[in-house]
């Protein structure tokens, strides 16, 4: 890894002529972080406990290390059509592989399912018989009987993917930015590689793009209501709930029944199920158009029993 | 029902994303993205395929953390790194974070080379772009840097 200046190509010294102090020193700065991996790592919580606290402390401090780990958004590379196949071809090779036992299993079957006709058959002949090798016959063994949790949930609040739109107040912004668009809507533009993202299924960068916005556009309800979904694709529901939060506090009427619903969803999948029946509560109390679901799933979920969640 | 094909023609780029996004290196987010593909064609009779993929990144992360948890006692990681650099940011740095001029690809670029100190090679290695992609986003940041600061066109 090169360690200073002198790497540098001509185009790169003619650039930072006279800068070389401060990249010095924004170097010196930052000698103490931790690795780009480890940082995105972090980001995505996917590192053990001890270090993830760790390099999660740092992060919070460190606005550079916060760029590092956001990564490359939508210029992130992504597999290759032939590296996908190839993928493809590995992973059904692997889940073969992984039948295969079983398939020993079904040629072994018939055999013993033939052995134990014979030995229930003979059980029978027995007991008929009324001997006392009957008697002699050992208990049948105690069958432990595990409970298991129910495959489904009893009552799941439906989770459909809302299609993207826009409110009146993005669509008419015209706030001050360092940089604006052709068409003057700087928000827009800011707003379209996050929502592309989330048109797209990936969820990942969508939250990372509208996150990077939160602070440039506070209180833009499209920014923290497609965050927001797009965590509770991401399993992060405590990240949900507070992008839904902060999408409640910006008070914008057209959103407030998604908004409702979706922390509805994020507070039923964290197991604070009488924090969703508040939010579905407060959709059913309107006259709004999702009332009448919002009261259908109260109902629900006042007969399930207690989410498994 | 949508079918195990199916499922992986849909998901699986932004699974392989997530992977290298956790992993930071290729093989071994296709070795994740190939882990959770095949949990999930273990389990696809049992699965609410609403759930995706979010599922599927549960898988990631999880099998990620496992990774990490071997990396950590084969390189040692420090657990412990600087909490915060000085509070006195150079104007270049302000620039490099807060410049609306820039794209994400240019910030990571410019840190990488010019705070991590790591080569056009090693950038290229760490992020998945070409080389020639690097030198251009850094081409590019530098023209804006040189503007930005007033340093004289040579």
């Amino acid at each position: 890894m090169s360690t200073d200046r002198h790497d540098w190509d001509r185009e790169e010294r003619q650039s930072l002529d006279g800068l070389e102090d401060q990249i010095d020193a924004m170097r010196r700065r930052h000698l103490g972080s931790p690795p780009l991996e480890l940082l995105r790592a972090a980001r995505a919580d996917a590192l053990p406990e001890d270090l993830q606290t760790s390099v999660s402390e740092h992060l919070a401090a460190s606005a550079m290390s916060r760029t590092l780990a956001d990564g490359l958004g939508d210029d992130a590379p992504a597999l290759s059509d032939d590296e996908q196949e190839r993928l493809f071809a590995r992973i059904m090779k692997d889940a073969r592989k992984e039948a295969a036992p079983a398939s020993v299993w079904g040629w072994l079957r018939p055999a013993l399912v033939g052995t134990g006709i014979v030995a229930v058959a003979s059980l029978v002949w027995i007991v008929s018989k009324g001997t006392e090798v009957g008697e002699r016959l050992a208990p049948p063994e105690t069958q432990v009987v595990v409970a298991l949790p129910p495959a489904v949930p009893p009552f799941v609040l439906p989770f459909d993917k809302p299609a993207v739109r826009l409110g009146m107040g993005a669509l008419t912004w015209r706030g001050s930015s360092p940089s604006t668009s052709d068409d003057g809507n700087q928000l827009l533009a800011d707003l379209k590689p996050g929502l592309d993202a989330y048109r797209a299924n990936d969820y990942a960068t969508a939250n990372r793009q509208l996150t990077a916005l939160v602070s440039r556009y506070p209180g833009t309800i499209e920014i923290l209501f497609y965050q927001g979904v797009s965590r509770l694709f991401l399993n992060d529901n405590a990240g949900a709930i507070a992008a839904f939060d902060a999408a409640d506090a910006v008070g914008d009427r057209t959103f407030a029944s998604d908004v409702a619903w979706y922390r509805a969803v994020a507070e039923q999948r964290s197991g604070n199920d009488a924090q969703a029946r508040a939010q579905l509560n407060a959709i059913c109390n309107t006259h709004g158009s999702d009332a009448g679901r919002a009261c259908t799933a109260l109902e629900q979920l006042a007969k399930a029993p207690a989410n498994p969640h | 029902m949508a079918t195990f094909e199916e499922l992986y023609r849909q998901h699986v780029q932004a699974v392989f994303r997530f992977a290298l996004s956790v992993a930071g290196k290729r093989e071994v987010a296709e070795d994740l993205t190939s882990e959770a593909f095949l949990a999930l064609h273990r389990n696809l009779a049992a699965i609410d395929q609403s759930q995706l993929p979010g599922w599927l990144l549960t898988v990631v992360r999880n099998r990620a953390r496992d990774w990490w948890r071997r990396q950590m006692v084969e390189r040692r990681y420090a657990e412990q790194f600087v909490a915060a650099p000085e509070p006195e940011a150079p104007p270049v740095e302000r620039w490099l974070l807060d410049s609306a001029d820039l794209k994400q690809v240019h910030r990571v670029c410019l840190a990488l080379r010019y705070v991590q100190g790591m080569t056009r090679a090693e950038i290229s290695a760490r992020t998945g772009l070409t080389e020639m992609q690097v030198k251009g986003h850094l081409q590019y940041a530098l023209t804006l840097l040189r503007k930005a600061h007033g340093v004289q066109e040579t």
